[in-house]
């Protein structure tokens, strides 16, 4: 039987940080908010075994993103044409932020799944390989290889999209 | 690291902070999960953390939006006792002596330096090389728990014959049970809870709900066991409380023991505002302090009790330091709904993060608030215990002394730091916690 009250505890105290980890992941608030529920509905019948893990909050977190990679999750592919560039919390630099962070932002979005939860679990969490391997339930070289392409395709993007500044400029 | 890598931190970090988490996002995932599991929540049904008598309309679905909210109370509303420690009075105090006053703190000369510098966490810090007590734990302990300077600890359990359990832990002694309620029934509307737990000195208070019955605040005599109803909450009025996590796994309470009072705040159905109550444990006399109070109390350094005032909750208002001095006002334009608490520090000061994401600190009455972290570093607050604030970064955890102005990157394995009051922090381990005094804790230096 699963202990409602201690479930309930836990949501209370890791929900925002759970969605933090999903809106990453997804980009969006509702397909975050979507994800860490269809998350905790799985996990929910058996809740003692997250309960029981050294860290209850990064056994959920891996099956988070386990299940945002594994692409059971209904409308994936649809909710990342739609990113939402988040409000940055006072920036020293608006027009800055834009530019440089909210075209990160938006370049994320178009990443493979498991290219993008490589990154964040590697950039956001500071995931070793390793722990990426098992929270992505693949092989160590997998994670280098999804992190080393990953920034490829940022970085070529980013060339891109400064000649076509510099371009613009001219 | 490349300039690319850099960048992505910072956008994953800011994009974190920015998310648009919804403000009942903890209710509602619960109420969605345990109604898809267990009782099946009413497509329209939602719970609401704030109130525990229901509206006449809502019986329709009152059974099982009660097995939704019982829990849900745990999440949002369940608090955990806090024997505060008291520097300027007896750990222990006895009803006779307890001042209808509360004492105010010894004034602090100490600077609040703003960050100045990213050092390494000491040895000692990172060894948990630190001079507690070691207290084992039983099993579903609703986490965030605190002790006082003799060692002991109030937490709630649940029980597996579902009954909720005030209990009293202490080094090398099994828990005491302070209170148990009844084992739950198989109907959800016959279910009774604990919430709002306050503790300081011998006394013990909490709120005990649901069951079909009004919800009543009970007090408990830590020295003679002796348990008194202080009061029966009437029909159509609810308990005020924030929702403000206070500390990992802490919940404001909504009901506080200070100075030898307990404090809680009421609303009727429908309105903006409520009463804010006092009761006098020595001589059992209530009065009403505030008659626009918008939140419950809680209970900050030394005894002191704070509370918001303002025409509705969620505007930028201002929030008055009930009983040191009364009447005292930190600066308004904070907005209490999209950051978390007004943390008190245990030199007397707060700290508290404004609407631009800045972190501030104000000792009342002590000049203006210092910027201790610009709003640019995208710092979380987490936390305050003793002479350090915790706060997320994003992608890491940063411990501040706020005196000293160093900070060091907390990399343990709880990575999101200990829990505790203003006075104690408290590391979880595998088998229980430990509790260490805040002052002693080590200071981070440049």
């Amino acid at each position: 039987v699963t202990d409602q009250a201690a479930f309930a505890a836990f949501v209370g105290a890791h929900s925002r940080s759970l969605f933090g980890t999903a809106y990453l992941l997804t980009g969006t608030g509702h397909a975050a908010e979507e994800l860490v529920q269809d998350t905790l509905a799985a996990l929910y019948p058996k809740w003692e075994l997250a309960a029981a893990a050294a860290s209850p909050v990064a056994y959920v977190r891996r099956a988070l993103s386990n299940r945002f990679v594994s692409g059971t999750r209904r409308g994936a592919t649809h909710d990342l044409a739609l990113w939402e560039l988040p409000d940055t919390a006072a920036p020293d630099d608006v027009a800055e932020t834009i530019a440089e962070h909210g075209w990160l932002w938006q370049m994320l979005g178009t990443l493979p799944h498991r290219q993008r939860a490589a990154l964040v679990l590697r950039y956001f969490h500071d995931l070793t390989d390793p722990e990426i391997a098992a929270h992505l339930d693949c092989r160590i070289g997998t994670v280098r290889s999804l992190i080393s392409r990953g920034l490829v395709a940022l970085r070529a993007e980013q060339l891109e999209t400064r000649t076509h500044a510099n371009g613009g400029d001219q | 690291m490349s300039d690319l890598e850099t960048a992505l931190r910072a956008t994953l970090a800011e994009a974190e902070v920015a998310a648009p988490a919804p403000a009942d996002l903890a209710e509602r995932l619960i109420a969605a999960t345990i109604g898809s599991h267990g009782a099946a929540l009413d497509g329209e049904g939602r719970s609401t953390h704030r109130g525990f008598t229901p509206a006449p309309g809502s019986r329709r679905w009152l059974a099982p939006l009660l097995a939704a909210a019982a829990v849900v109370a745990i999440a949002v509303g369940v608090t955990i006792g806090i024997r505060a420690t008291q520097p300027v009075r007896p750990a222990h105090p006895t009803p006779t002596t307890t001042s209808s006053q509360p004492t105010p703190p010894a004034p602090s000369t100490r600077a609040l330096t703003p960050l100045r510098c990213v050092t390494a966490l000491p040895t000692s810090w990172q060894s948990r090389n630190l001079d507690g007590t070691t207290i084992a734990a039983p099993s579903l302990l609703y986490g965030g728990v605190a002790v006082d300077a003799s060692g002991e600890l109030i937490s709630v359990r649940y029980t597996s014959s579902h009954a909720y359990e005030v209990l009293l832990l202490a080094p090398n002694t099994p828990p005491r049970v302070l209170y148990r309620t009844p084992p739950g029934q198989p109907s959800p509307e016959q279910a009774i809870g604990i919430r709002s737990v306050g503790a300081e000195g011998t006394w013990v208070a909490f709120t005990v709900v649901g069951g079909g019955h009004r919800a009543q605040i009970v007090l408990v005599n830590l020295a003679t066991n002796a348990r008194t109803v202080v009061r029966t909450i009437p029909e159509g009025v609810d308990m005020l409380s924030t929702g403000r996590v206070l500390a990992h796994d802490v919940f404001d309470s909504g009901l506080t023991v200070a100075g030898g009072a307990l404090y809680w705040a009421e609303i009727q159905a429908g309105q903006t505002h409520g009463r804010l109550y006092r009761y006098d444990i020595a001589t059992g006399q209530r009065q009403v302090l505030d008659t626009r109070a918008t939140s419950g109390p809680l209970t900050a350094a030394r005894g002191a009790v704070y509370w918001n005032r303002g025409g509705r909750v969620g505007s930028n208002e201002q929030v008055d330091i009930g009983s040191w001095p009364h009447g005292a006002f930190l600066p308004a334009g904070v907005d209490w709904m999209m950051h978390p608490a007004l943390l008190p520090a245990a030199d007397g000061a707060y700290v508290w993060q404004d609407a631009s994401g800045a972190i501030e600190a104000q000792r009342p009455a002590a000049g203006g608030p210092v910027t201790i972290v610009p709003a640019s570093r995208n710092a979380r607050l987490e936390r305050v215990i003793g002479d350090f604030l915790w706060a997320a970064g994003g992608r890491s955890t940063i411990v501040m002394d706020l005196h000293t102005g160093a900070a060091a990157r907390w990399g343990l394995s709880d990575d999101q730091g200990p829990g505790g009051t203003a006075t104690t922090a408290l590391f979880a381990g595998r088998s229980g916690f430990t509790a260490v005094d805040a002052s002693k804790l080590p200071a981070l230096h440049c």
